[in-house]
């Protein structure tokens, strides 16, 4: 796979990818069914964009195996702390699946505090101090001074719903 | 002019106006200070406060948060050698050993009081070219946007690195395809795939937090970089007197003044921006000191911090002429700006001057007083301000994601907006990890609806024909350009490459 070690190569095989598939919707997508042999149609600009990144994808692809051009994926990936970006990009996923559930005080609330610790604060009164104070000042400044509606979430409503 | 000056004036000297200025400078120091966040992410940041006031305030305080977030930027090159942003870059040379000299006072005096000239002359070019320019584009029709928008996009690849132009020129189409999601002009879906939440196409805030903000923290996660600068270096006692001598003054004043006009000119050539114009300066002022003063550059030298910190703010001054004159963003900030604009209801271009003068002339003003305020207010806070960079990023990361992904939920609260700003940001971080730059797709991005509705009337108004391209005198120049902007890098990649596969014996 060291043919594939390449960052302007990968790069240039990804959007050659993205551009065939774009290529493909663009061609079938619905004209105007009012004026189909209009000279400019919904297909004219995003099929002229597709040939152009094909084009300039391959420019790019052949310049990378005979120019040389493009560095190594490894050498520049070495020493990278995969674990701390992946689990934050799941951490955020879970925020945006949760916020309706959870609300957004007790999700940001959560999503801070488990940031922190992903990232490696082991602190856990500072944490906790500096994720409540952050999550109920911003809560207030935009529900009390800017008027703004923040859900309070299913699970809040169906406990305030069963306490009354 | 007069009558539209003096009703900018009002507006921009309105306690409301002069509280945004303030605000925005402020928050704007804060977030371009910290190592990863640029002047794209903080206004970004601060766009969806904005929706709340009317298009003049909301466009003062984004503007004072741009030059805030420069000159923050600039403050963390110059205290810990981490420039916030890439037009910083270049003041870190010179201004980080004046820091190690115990003149972290005086570097920081002579960056604000070369962004106050840059600012002021680049205010005061912008006053002077911009109505002129806009009544120039006047004239301008459909046919001739059209070939503005392309020669926008491709001027970005034109400035790109060496070895950068496909790439660029790569990431600008793929902003435009982008673009092409969502609902088109005759009503039609396209690459929706009957998903409601893509029937009005990408958020282009969305975007810009995602590749911007979103991408550059996790960037910073991957590197392990970035950590906080520990407390002695960010002493008040340890920057030393702000104070310049006469003697000092007289040493930076024709760099200044150079650096002013040469950074504003740049500033306007969209795709440039700050970052050439801070490294075209800094060279152009190397080159032409005498000898002695000459062999200081990279070592602490006043000129050498004078030249490119006047530069980039010139030259983001300059960035704002053809976004206010065409309604083209010459760089990714003012791509983001436009986005911002085009959301109030306001569309920049020539009609802005004639049927908005207020908001037109209060942002240009709001820009000279913007300069003020960082240079009366902001200077002497840095130290205090400063103390943000101390802040652990185990703490900061987080913090910083979680206001990015507020940022976009408080504009559409829709959370499928933060699930595909996750995955856009993921995405992000591997075309960063791949070297191909993000600004040229948020351009792409930006423009593309404007250059699809230009080329459908120009081609409504030809009867279908592209003929417009070569028989309309202005449209034909400015394709000329266009191709010729594009062709030469190109050519010279091709170029470059060939000479790799057979290297010049003589030059081994």
């Amino acid at each position: 796979m060291r043919i594939l070690d390449n960052k302007d190569r990968v790069g240039g095989l990804l959007i050659l990818a993205f551009a065939v598939a774009y290529l493909r919707y663009a061609l079938v997508l619905p004209l105007d069914p009012t004026d189909p042999n209009a000279s400019f149609t919904s297909r004219t600009l995003p099929v002229g964009l597709a040939v152009a990144s094909i084009v300039f994808a391959l420019v790019q692809l052949a310049m990378s195996f005979r120019g040389g051009s493009g560095g190594s994926i490894r050498e520049a990936v070495r020493g990278y702390r995969w674990r701390p970006m992946l689990l934050l990009l799941v951490l955020m996923l879970g925020y945006s699946l949760m916020f309706q559930t959870l609300g957004f005080l007790v999700s940001s609330f959560t999503f801070l505090l488990l940031g922190f610790f992903i990232m490696g604060e082991r602190r856990i009164i500072l944490s906790v101090v500096v994720a409540g104070g952050l999550v109920t000042l911003l809560w207030a400044l935009l529900t009390q001074a800017f008027g703004l509606f923040l859900d309070p979430g299913d699970l809040m409503r169906a406990i305030v719903g069963s306490a009354g | 002019m007069i009558d539209g000056i003096l009703t900018g004036l009002q507006t921009a000297f309105s306690p409301i106006n002069l509280l945004m200025v303030f605000v925005g400078c402020f928050a704007g120091t804060f977030i371009g200070m910290l190592p990863g966040l640029g002047p794209v992410s903080a206004i970004a940041l601060m766009i969806p406060i904005t929706y709340g006031l009317d298009p003049a305030s909301g466009l003062i305080l984004i503007a004072g948060v741009y030059y805030g977030a420069i000159f923050g930027g600039s403050t963390s090159a110059i205290l810990i050698n981490a420039p916030g942003v890439s037009g910083a870059v270049a003041t870190a040379f010179d201004g980080y050993p004046l820091a190690q000299r115990g003149q972290a006072g005086k570097a920081l005096a002579i960056a604000a009081y070369g962004s106050f000239a840059g600012g002021t002359v680049g205010a005061i070019l912008l006053l002077v070219f911009v109505p002129f320019l806009a009544k120039v584009s006047l004239s301008f029709q459909s046919a001739d946007y059209f070939a503005l928008m392309l020669f926008g996009c491709t001027a970005v690849a034109a400035f790109s690195g060496k070895g950068q132009v496909v790439k660029a020129i790569l990431m600008t189409l793929l902003g435009l395809m982008l673009a092409t999601v969502g609902e088109d002009p005759s009503g039609i879906q396209r690459f929706t795939f009957g998903n409601a939440d893509f029937y009005d196409g990408i958020s282009f805030l969305l975007l810009s937090m995602a590749t911007f903000a979103l991408a550059e923290a996790l960037i910073v996660v991957l590197r392990g970089s970035g950590g906080s600068a520990t407390a002695s270096d960010l002493e008040k006692d340890k920057l030393g007197s702000m104070k310049l001598s006469s003697d000092e003054v007289r040493d930076i004043a024709p760099a200044v003044g150079r650096s002013s006009i040469l950074g504003f000119f740049v500033g306007i050539l969209p795709g440039a921006g700050a970052t050439i114009a801070s490294f075209l300066a800094y060279g152009m002022e190397r080159n032409a000191a005498p000898g002695d003063k000459k062999e200081e550059f990279g070592d602490g030298s006043h000129r050498g911090l004078a030249a490119p910190e006047t530069a980039n703010n010139a030259a983001s001054t300059g960035s704002f002429v053809p976004l206010l004159t065409l309604g083209i963003p010459g760089s990714a900030t003012t791509a983001v700006m436009l986005g911002a604009l085009l959301s109030y209801g306001v569309q920049p271009g020539p009609r802005l001057y004639i049927d908005s003068p207020a908001v037109f002339w209060s942002v240009i003003i709001s820009m000279y007083v913007g300069n003020i305020i960082l240079l009366v207010l902001n200077l002497p806070l840095i130290p205090y301000i400063s103390k943000l960079l101390s802040v652990p990023r185990q703490l900061l990361t987080p913090i910083i994601l979680f206001f990015s992904l507020m940022g976009v939920y408080l504009v559409s609260f829709n959370t499928i907006d933060l699930s595909m700003m996750v995955a856009i940001g993921a995405i992000a971080v591997v075309i960063r990890i791949l070297d191909y730059p993000l600004a040229p797709l948020l351009l792409g991005f930006i423009l593309g609806g404007m250059l699809e509705d230009n080329l459908r009337r120009a081609l409504l108004i030809w009867d279908g024909s592209f003929a417009f391209l070569w028989q309309r005198p202005i449209t034909a120049t400015i394709m000329v350009i266009t191709l010729l902007t594009l062709l030469i890098p190109v050519i010279g990649s091709l170029r470059d490459g060939r000479r790799a596969r057979h290297p010049d014996p003589f030059m081994e």
